[in-house]
């Protein structure tokens, strides 16, 4: 440039001013378009760039000076200038820098009009030069910045570089994929290769042909469901996604710490947004999910966007990456509430049943604190470890994941678990365990031990066999609902039984105790009977005939509630069978029937002693009856039992019914244990019951008594007054129970009914007899 | 590692749409600080910050979930345990707000009966963005008996306050007013054997 405007002549001030002008224009980014420079010399179109109204404005000042040069030449110029965009567009090289300088090595002086249109000539075809040097500066500006951008994309630690020799295999296996020769490279020569390393500037492409490769060995993806699926990249993106909002903000939440993506708009942030946008397009179902916009940014900072779209969607559909971020829209039939079941959860129940086949003693520790897969595992699977781990130790499972599959993940996750089980282990709290897989884990040098141990594990078919465990589990799940509320039913039912069980033998044991009552209520009785007899025999013949009135009153009532009860004594004069009772007497209807024909008889026959036995009997089963009714108010305890008892046994048939499995099988043995015991209770007690009435029995017949016209006032009144009786009342009576007494007694119990009063005169009578 | 001792444990869970802010705002309360580079959460997180409400030292563990409708499954879980809830919504976003009726019926579904909650619209330091009047979220908390608070993560407006008042809420349920309850003594008790756990830990 100095060379060029060094010619100390008039016009000089004009040319330097011109080449500065032109070469200020140039700097300015607007020209460096191609456009810009194509444009210009294009006849008919206006010219507006900068470029040339410099040239114009120029033109103009040079006119003010010399008139008569520049009058009617304001073209020339232009024509030099155009003639020489027209010849230069076809060959480039015209000007050089040897014809440069003889132009510049001319005499000084008053120059002709030859020598000014030279000098003018000079000056434009450097001018166009500089332009074209200013281009190529800037093409290698640019060159320059997209190798600092991969520079900066791949600026991670490698876990130990590759030498030499493992690079120059990764090229020449790349190089035989470049050539469209696609064929099928030995896959065990291709994991050897992964295990030794990748060269991290051929990374991308090294994803790229492990990506065919596995294209070539499987089954092309079931893709009638997706119709966008071999759209292309750059029609897809000019698509409108409604995930727009869910993918913008997470954008900036994605390496926020990584220069390519920290720009918030920048061209990371929109590579990201283009290829997530894209993808959501490609499938619906899945659409955006949190965590793949970190499996998107790992791709995109080893390849351009198309690429790594590409690699998106083979991850998604080859490898089966894209179900772990599906909604399940199965679960949604089932059940209303878990209609956003994750399928995700299954691969966290495989990583949990992994842990505790391969590492019990971990997997019971953290079952201890309670950190469960979700808790950790979650972002491992999601962002395949890249949200945690640094990049270094990231690229290595993708570059694994590409080779075999995402069983790697897994294979990561029990590898990270195993080497970090002693540090686990330490931990006392949830916290602190959650705190030590989150921070500490991915923090501490991910050393080789872990990549080494990866390649040893082979866990794919377990993982096969989990999967299967998982939806077996899961279709299980609504059976298990079911039949766990059939079971609390059973349980609530199995209760209900016991506790009715527990209150029948409450009630039969109150009735033991009531037994033992009314037996001490018939001692008492028998005294007043013995008592009475006595004095009746002694008064036989003096009897009024009140009281004999009363005395048929008596049977009557007595004959008419004994048909309460059916008896076993139906013939009273069966006399042996009363007094040897057999042992088949075990059923509480032990009641006799006295008629009262049969008293009146006796009395007419004076049959002391066949009708003492006859009465006595009945009033003692009447006695005994009634004490019980008097003594507890729940008079029929005996029926009541057994009808508990029947009705527990239907219940316990019903039950059976309804139960299965093993708790029906404990649930009957229980339940057969309760009935035994329930029957032996009440096999006992009746038992007893016979005994006692026996013994009673015997007493009774052994007595030969005068007839008894006055009979206990309590076995009375019962008959009469069922509802007067009265605990206390009944128990002064037969406390007070005097032989002399009790005459005057009797009759008052018969008073209550309506004869008290027709009766009362006799009482009287009979206190005046004797 | 000496661990801070503490009276009562208090479990409170952040829900709310994803990106109104649960992240920062539990940033802002536990480190008191406001950031911007911090991942998405994916799955579900927690933080633990001890307070100390009327002579009682609590430890508030917090548990930050993600916000996207598919990770229901991992976050619901843990709804169960927890005793105060935290809806968020953002006010320069209407669909954040429209959606706290979502959140209200997964809390119904999934939470215990008793559990405290208390609505937050978040990002109010953003005035000339707002979408959602402060009425609108004063009415909807009305409507359903909740606390209401304005906040900022950012600006530190309110975080603090609202953490202190679902914790006295809480506590006001859990020891039953002022006087330390069977309730009280049991939590207690439970403590115990974890510290002594770790005291011997420490020891060898």
């Amino acid at each position: 440039m100095a060379s060029v405007t060094g010619s100390p002549s008039c016009y000089c001030p004009s040319l330097i001013l011109l080449l500065v002008a032109i070469f200020n224009n140039c700097t300015s980014e607007a020209v460096w378009k191609k456009d810009n420079i194509i444009d210009i010399p294009m006849p008919g179109k206006p010219l507006f760039n900068p470029f040339t109204s410099s040239f114009l404005k120029l033109s103009d000042t040079r006119a003010t000076e010399g008139a008569t040069e520049a009058s009617g030449e304001l073209t020339w110029r232009q024509a030099i200038y155009r003639r020489h965009v027209e010849l230069n567009d076809g060959s480039e090289d015209e000007l050089s820098p040897k014809k440069l300088l003889s132009l510049q090595s001319e005499p000084k002086g008053r120059r002709s009009r030859d020598q000014l249109r030279q000098l003018w000539k000079m000056a434009i075809e450097q001018t166009i030069l500089l332009v074209r040097m200013e281009r190529e500066n800037a093409k290698l500006k640019e060159s320059e910045e997209t190798s600092a951008v991969r520079r900066i994309k791949l600026e991670y630690n490698e876990l130990g570089a590759c030498d030499a020799g493992v690079t120059l295999m990764w090229d020449s296996l790349l190089a035989r994929g470049a050539s469209r020769q696609i064929s099928k490279v030995d896959r065990h020569m291709l994991r050897q290769a992964v295990i030794q390393g990748v060269p991290r500037n051929s990374r991308g492409s090294v994803w790229y042909f492990l990506a065919e490769q596995a294209t070539l060995r499987s089954p092309p993806p079931d893709i009638r469901k997706f119709p966008n699926y071999n759209t292309p990249y750059h029609t897809l993106l000019a698509g409108l996604t409604k995930h727009q909002h869910a993918i913008l903000i997470d954008l900036g939440r994605t390496f926020p710490q990584h220069s390519y993506f920290a720009s918030a708009l920048g061209p990371g942030q929109l590579a990201m947004y283009n290829i997530l946008k894209a993808y959501s397009l490609l499938d619906p179902d899945v659409g955006y999910c949190q965590g793949l916009s970190f499996v998107a940014g790992v791709l995109l900072l080893h390849m351009d966007e198309a690429e790594a779209f590409v690699l998106l969607r083979h991850l998604m559909f080859r490898r089966g990456l894209r179900k772990q971020y599906l909604p399940d829209m199965s679960a949604l039939q089932v059940q209303e509430n878990i209609s956003r079941i994750f399928l995700s959860v299954q691969q966290l129940y495989q990583l949990s049943r992994l842990v505790r086949d391969h590492e019990p003693e971990l997997h019971s520790k953290l079952e201890a604190l309670d950190v469960s897969p979700a808790l950790y595992a979650a972002p491992w699977m999601l962002t395949l470890f890249t949200s945690q781990f640094p990049l270094g130790f990231v690229v290595r499972v993708f570059d694994l994941i590409f080779l075999e599959s995402l069983d790697v993940v897994f294979a990561v996750s029990l590898a990270l678990l195993t080497a970090h089980k002693d540090g686990l282990m330490m931990c006392e709290s949830c916290e602190e365990a959650a705190e030590y897989l989150k921070h500490k884990m991915p923090g501490i040098d991910s050393d080789r031990g872990i990549y080494e141990k990866v390649h040893s594990l082979d866990i794919s078919r377990e993982l096969a066999d989990y999967a299967v465990e998982y939806s077996v589990l899961s279709e299980e799940v609504p059976r298990m609902t079911a039949l766990m509320d059939a079971n609390a039913r059973l349980e609530a039912d199995k209760m209900r039984a016991s506790e009715e069980l527990d209150s029948a033998i409450e009630t039969i044991n109150n009735y033991h105790n009531n037994q033992s009552r009314m037996e001490t209520q018939l001692r008492t009785m028998e005294q007043q009977l013995t008592a009475l007899s006595k004095y009746m025999s002694s008064h036989q013949k003096d009897l009024p005939a009140d009281i004999k009135k009363i005395i048929q009153l008596y049977n009557r009532k007595q004959s008419f509630s004994s048909k309460i009860f059916s008896s076993k004594f139906n013939d009273p004069n069966d006399e042996d069978q009363r007094k040897n009772p057999k042992t088949g007497m075990s059923t509480p209807n032990l009641f006799s029937k006295v008629t009262k024909e049969e008293v009146i008889e006796a009395i007419r026959n004076n049959d002391l002693m066949e009708l003492d036995k006859k009465s006595q009997f009945s009033m003692k089963k009447s006695q005994s009856v009634h004490s019980g009714l008097i003594a507890n108010t729940t008079k029929t305890y005996p029926l009541k039992v057994l009808e508990e008892k029947t009705e527990f046994e239907e219940r316990l048939l019903e039950l059976k019914k309804n139960t299965n499995l093993e708790l029906i099988a404990q649930e009957r043995l229980f339940e057969q244990k309760l009935k035994r015991d329930f029957d032996e209770n009440l096999k006992r007690l009746d038992a007893k019951l016979s005994q006692k009435l026996d013994e009673m029995d015997t007493n009774q017949n052994r007595r030969a008594m005068s007839l008894n016209i006055a009979p206990g006032e309590r076995a009375d009144s019962g008959f009469v007054t069922p509802l007067s009786p009265d605990r206390e009342k009944d128990d002064n009576v037969s406390v007070t129970s005097h032989p002399l007494s009790d005459c005057d007694v009797e009759i008052k119990f018969d008073g209550q009914s309506t004869k008290l009063k027709q009766i009362r005169p006799a009482a009287r009578q009979v206190e005046e007899a004797p | 590692m000496a661990k801070k001792t503490y009276d009562l444990l208090f479990k409170l869970l952040l829900i709310g749409d994803s990106g109104v802010g649960k992240t920062c705002i539990l940033f802002r309360f536990s480190d008191n600080h406001f950031t911007t580079t911090f991942i998405s959460t994916i799955g579900i997180d927690f933080k633990i910050k001890t307070v100390e409400l009327r002579g009682k030292k609590i430890k508030l563990q917090i548990w930050d979930t993600a916000g996207q409708e598919r990770f229901h499954t991992i976050t619901t879980s843990y709804y169960r345990g927890a005793m105060g809830i935290m809806l968020v919504y953002d006010i320069t976003n209407e669909k954040t707000f429209d959606d706290i009726v979502k959140w209200l019926r997964n809390i119904d579904e999934h939470a215990n009966e008793d559990v405290e909650k208390m609505i937050l619209g978040n990002k109010c330091d953003m005035e000339e963005k707002r979408a959602v009047s402060r009425e609108r979220g004063e009415a909807i908390a009305r409507e359903h008996g909740i606390r209401f608070m304005e906040t900022s993560a950012k600006a530190n407006v309110n975080i603090e306050r609202a953490f202190n008042e679902l914790a006295e809420a809480i506590l006001d349920k859990t020891a039953g007013g002022r006087e330390p309850d069977a309730d009280h003594a049991r939590i207690a008790v439970e403590r115990r054997p974890s510290r002594a756990q770790h005291q011997r830990a420490c020891c060898t």
